[in-house]
This record gives structure tokens, C-alpha cells and sequence, in this order.
């Protein structure tokens, strides 16, 4: 899927959080680095319209996010840093299940869907657990499959793997880029996971400073800071 | 957390909430317009006790008795004034259990209704309110955001507490509820981008 | 003031039901009296003195709702519809009206944190419209006169006159803290 960016800026108050942004990007594995507050969170949220532009026009596939963010959230899946805010329902399977809570499925195949969904990650023994009750590797599982499940164009990860230990870390990891078919924009510090990407966006004080192949985008990140 | 409700098969597992809820309503009123006659008391002690029986036939008395015992302190705050200010025991008494088992009465619909259950009559309840913008689905969405940050709270809770221990603070009320605010509101607004995310619409 | 809710609102407001919960579920202090003393009061004061009235009473409903339904969570242990056959059900129900004149009158110096309202607010809100509601209530239960009800109450007048100065302690670090609480 097209993702392009028309000299898109925002901005909260009188700060500026991205400056004239211009892109076009169709790769299957984006990474985005750059310090706490360049920028990274806001490219982010453009994608499913959870922040408008204030200037500029952004376009997923051919949705206008910040004119249709019912669609654009359709067709994108955004996961969080912390797992424990994406959960909504009590239980493992309630929460893959409200995904599709508007769907002209029967319950019976919401559910079977539904644990399709967590055995493809593993986490099928868990259906009917206390979603909190589960570790923060297996909620982040729980927040893929919670997303998967509604069969989305795009996934967006906001450092899915910030609060993660190695393990759980590296299991979320191979999951976004190996397991899944989708095209994914993954917001990271873990520079490793970056290194694995196809293209790597480099932002730097509300701008984007640099695009390209990892090695030389992050070489320039190191040496920058 | 344990909810109160004790799953079974009795007719009154089986009864729908709403009947249920306007027959312990009536129990409740009759109650309280013959609540000063003995007898009539005595015969509400000897229904109450039937159906517990019924919705829990291995050990209905003896959950009852412990539902009474349970308002032991109640029962006392009332009798004791009363007695020493010279009231006649029997009016007293009468009162009392009266009131026990208006209170018993109400438990048994606790413990044979799943918490589910009177979730899905909410929603049925507040359906009518769609003609002011407020969707069912909305209501119960939002009860069940509440059950589940319940167990996110007292982990804050825990965790604030650790944090001021560690750095030798002697917990306190406020030292304790400011930061578990902060935390949780936070949380709230992180969680309303997530159900934004999720495509949930108000 | 709009009457709709955006879904940050509902997020606030049940994650703040959710506050009440947990600040009711640890060290009651059960008075002889039975009406027990907990931090549920403060819970009620914080909902309507931080999210406002409308947005504070709704937590607070949704928070007597699910104790209702079942949810230990109300005061004492006690939960389920038991607690409105009960004496005390006036004070269950009082909370709800009392978060919302709590929060009108802490909020009604537009934008403004202002600890004066938020002292005057918990004590219209929190104590005077929750015994309005619940002595009488509790009179009728035990069959009492509303003066003997209401010297029943005299014990607990000092805590809640405590729980007052905690919530404007409160409100006013949590104003430092996080100023967007109390904004829209």
C-alpha cells in the first residue's frame, strides 16, 4: 500500500511536532527512529487519524485519514507501547472477539475466528483467562492478535517492545516482522530491530531528516547523538 | 477479587433478572408494610429460608445463617439503643429481623444472578436511551472497562507504594492517592487513543 | 456544558469508578455503628471535585452500579441489591447527587483551579447532600426519628470532615502534578 506524505505539519498549541513532512512510501517494513519527541508518535498516529494534520495531506492507500478515520482504523491496526491500555474486554478471547463485535458474523464463528487468531500466536491456551492477568509479552501477543484478527492492510506499532524483557522483546519482534504478511510501520529505539527493516525514516526535531536503507540511516543516527 | 455470585440450577437460577428483580422488590415492600406484626415476620423468616433451600438445596440454611450472622453488628446497633431507652423487647425484635431478612432476601438475588446476566439486562434497560444519543452498547462497554481497570488500579496502588517505601517515605493517604491518580488518568487518556485505535466510536 | 461524551470522558470515567473501588477495598475501619468508615467518601469527593459534576456523578453511578450488580466492591463487603434493602442505601444513592454539586461548585470558576471551591464543594457535596439523602433513608430503616438518625451520624462527621481536607490536599498536588485532569 502507498503511503504519501503532501508537506505535512502539526502542531499542538504553539509547538511544532512535524515540520513539513514530505514522503512516498510502499516498502513492506518501515522502521522509524529518532529521540523521545522528534516526531516519531505523531508520523505514527497520522496513519489511522488518531492526529489530523494541521497542514498538508496525508493518504494510506486511498484513504484521507484525517477525513476518514473510520476507515483508515479499518484498515490500519495500531499497537502500543504499554499493553495493558489496548486491552478493552476481561477476557483473553472477549478482547480478540470486539474486534469484530460489528461484523455480520454468528457468535460461533466470531469465536472459532477469534481462536484461529490466538493459535496462529500462540497464546490459544490463554482464550479464557483474565486478559490482565497475563505476562506483558503474552498481553502484547493478545494486542496483535486483537488486531490481526480484524484483518488489516497496515499494521502501525508505536515501540511495541519498549517494555518488554529480551525474551519477550525478541518474540513480539520476530512476530511484526517475520510472521506477519502485512505491510508494518514500526516505530523502535531497539536500533537492532530497525536494522531489519527495508527502509529506516530517521526524525530529528519535528523533521525527517533522513530515509533510506538501515545501515546508513541508523550509522547517521549514532553519529548525530 | 470474588464476585458474589454462586453458580447453580435452581428456578431461580433460571429466572430472568428483570422478573426477579421486581418479585424481591414486592417481597421487599410487603415486608415493610406487615414488618411490624410478629407473626407475619416470623411466616417472611420461614419463606426466606424455603428459598434458599431452594436456589442452594445442599447447604440453603446454612447460607442464610450466615447471611444473618453476617448482619450481626447491624442487628446489635439497632437493638441496643432501643433496649435501653426502655423499648418492649418483641417490637424491637421484630425490627430487627425484619430488617434481616429484607437484607437476606436481596442477597439470594446477588448470589443467583450472574454478574453477566444483569450486565445484558442493563443493556436492555438503558435501550431506550438511544433516543438521547446514548448507545447500549456504549453502557456496557464502559462497565467493562471499568471491571477491568479495578486490578490495573491496585497494581498502581502496589506499585506507588513500593516506589515511596523504597525511597523512605511512610505511605500516606495523599503521598499515596496523588500519584495513583496521576497514573490512572494517564492511563485513561492513553486508553481512550487505544478504543480510538480499535475503531470504538461513541 | 455538552451533554455528549467523548470517549476520553468515558475512559475518565471508568477508570475513575474504578478509583472509588480501590479506595474502598483496603483498611475499613468498621465503627460499631455499622455505617463503616472508608476511603469511599474521599472517592466520591476526588470524582466530582476532578472530573466536575456531570462527567464525577456519572463515575460515581457507574461505581453504585456495579456494586449493585455484584461487585464486591462496595463498603463493608457488602454488595449486590442487599445494600439498598439496607439502612444505609440513602448514603449509597446520596453519593451520586453529591458528586455532581462537588464538582459543579468546585468547578465553577471557569478554568480556575480554586482550593476555596473545591472545601466548599466537598462539604455541600460530599457531606451535607449524602446525609440529606441518606439519614432519612436510614431513620426509615430503623424505624427511628431523623434526630436519633442523625446523632447516629455524629461519629462519622469528624472523618468525613477529614476526607474534605485530604480531597482539597489532594486536588491541589494533583493540579501541580497533572494539570489536564481537571481540563475538558
Amino acid at each position: 500500500m502507498l503511503i504519501e506524505f503532501e508537506s505535512v505539519s502539526v502542531s499542538f498549541d504553539a509547538k511544532t511536532a512535524l515540520d513539513n513532512i514530505n514522503l512516498k512510501l510502499d516498502q513492506k517494513r518501515i522502521g522509524v527512529i529518532g529521540l523521545n519527541g522528534s516526531g516519531k508518535s505523531t508520523f505514527a498516529r497520522l496513519l489511522n487519524g488518531l492526529i489530523a494534520p494541521t497542514e498538508g495531506t496525508v493518504t494510506v492507500g486511498d484513504i484521507n485519514p484525517a477525513t476518514n478515520p473510520k476507515a483508515a482504523r479499518q484498515q490500519t491496526g495500531f499497537i502500543f507501547s504499554n499493553p495493558d491500555v489496548q486491552i478493552i474486554m476481561p477476557t483473553v478471547i472477549e478482547d480478540v472477539s470486539f474486534t469484530l463485535r460489528s461484523s455480520k458474523l454468528s457468535k460461533d464463528e466470531i469465536r472459532s475466528k477469534a481462536l484461529a487468531t490466538l493459535e496462529r500466536f500462540g497464546i490459544a491456551h490463554l482464550a479464557d483467562q483474565a486478559a490482565h492477568s497475563l505476562s506483558s509479552g503474552q498481553k502484547q501477543l493478545l494486542a496483535i492478535s486483537s488486531i490481526m484478527v480484524g484483518e488489516p492492510k497496515l499494521i502501525v506499532a508505536d515501540e511495541p517492545t519498549a517494555l518488554l524483557d529480551l525474551a519477550n522483546a525478541r518474540l513480539v519482534s520476530r512476530v511484526l516482522l517475520e510472521q506477519i504478511e502485512q505491510q508494518v510501520v514500526l516505530v523502535t529505539h531497539d536500533l537492532e530491530l530497525a536494522a531489519k527493516c527495508d527502509i529506516v525514516l530517521l526524525f530529528a526535531g519535528a523533521k525527517l531528516v533522513e530515509v533510506g536503507e538501515p545501515a546508513p540511516v541508523i550509522s547517521s543516527y549514532l553519529a548525530q547523538n | 477479587m470474588r464476585a458474589l455470585f454462586r453458580p447453580g440450577a435452581s428456578p431461580l437460577h433460571r429466572l430472568a433478572v428483570a422478573p426477579k428483580l421486581l418479585i424481591l422488590i414486592a417481597l421487599v415492600a410487603l415486608l415493610s408494610v406487615f414488618g411490624t406484626n410478629p407473626t407475619a415476620v416470623l411466616a417472611a423468616l420461614a419463606a426466606t429460608t424455603a428459598f434458599y433451600k431452594i436456589a442452594f438445596p445442599a447447604d440453603g440454611v446454612s447460607t442464610l445463617a450466615k447471611q444473618i450472622w453476617s448482619l450481626k453488628w447491624l442487628i446489635l446497633i439497632i437493638v441496643i439503643p432501643q433496649v435501653i431507652f426502655g423499648a418492649a423487647w418483641l417490637p424491637v425484635a421484630t425490627n430487627a429481623l425484619r430488617l434481616a431478612i429484607a437484607i437476606a432476601l436481596a442477597t439470594l438475588f446477588t448470589l443467583t444472578t450472574a454478574s453477566e446476566a444483569m450486565q445484558v439486562a442493563i443493556e436492555r434497560a438503558v435501550g431506550p436511551l438511544k433516543r438521547f444519543g446514548i448507545k447500549p452498547e456504549t453502557v456496557s462497554l464502559t462497565i467493562a472497562m471499568t471491571i477491568n481497570a479495578i486490578p490495573m488500579i491496585l497494581q498502581f496502588a502496589k506499585q506507588t507504594r513500593e516506589a515511596q517505601l523504597a525511597r523512605g517515605a511512610k505511605p500516606s493517604i495523599t503521598l499515596m492517592t496523588v500519584p495513583l491518580l496521576v497514573a490512572s488518568l494517564k492511563y485513561a487518556d492513553d486508553f481512550a487513543e487505544a478504543l480510538a485505535a480499535r475503531g470504538v466510536e461513541v | 456544558m455538552s451533554l455528549k461524551l467523548t470517549l476520553r470522558d468515558l475512559s475518565r470515567i471508568a477508570i475513575f469508578a474504578a478509583i472509588i473501588a480501590a479506595l474502598t477495598l483496603p483498611g475499613e475501619i468498621p465503627l460499631a455503628s455499622g455505617v463503616p468508615i472508608s476511603l469511599q467518601t474521599l472517592g466520591v469527593m476526588l470524582a466530582g471535585v476532578v472530573l466536575g459534576g456531570y462527567r464525577g456523578s456519572l463515575a460515581v453511578a457507574l461505581y453504585v452500579i456495579l456494586g449493585l450488580i455484584g461487585l464486591p466492591i462496595l463498603s463493608g463487603h457488602a454488595s449486590g441489591f442487599s445494600v439498598l434493602a439496607g439502612p444505609t442505601a440513602g448514603f449509597l444513592i446520596g453519593f451520586i447527587p453529591g458528586a455532581l454539586v462537588a464538582g459543579l461548585i468546585a468547578h465553577s470558576a471557569k478554568g480556575q483551579f480554586n482550593v476555596i471551591r473545591v472545601i466548599v464543594g466537598s462539604i455541600a457535596g460530599g457531606i451535607v447532600v449524602v446525609y440529606a439523602f441518606g439519614i432519612p433513608v436510614l431513620a426509615a430503616g430503623l424505624k427511628v426519628d431523623l434526630l436519633t438518625a442523625a446523632g447516629y451520624m455524629t461519629p462519622y462527621l469528624a472523618g468525613d470532615a477529614i476526607k474534605v481536607a485530604l480531597t482539597a490536599i489532594i486536588a491541589a498536588a494533583l493540579y501541580r502534578a497533572y494539570p489536564k485532569a481537571f481540563k475538558n
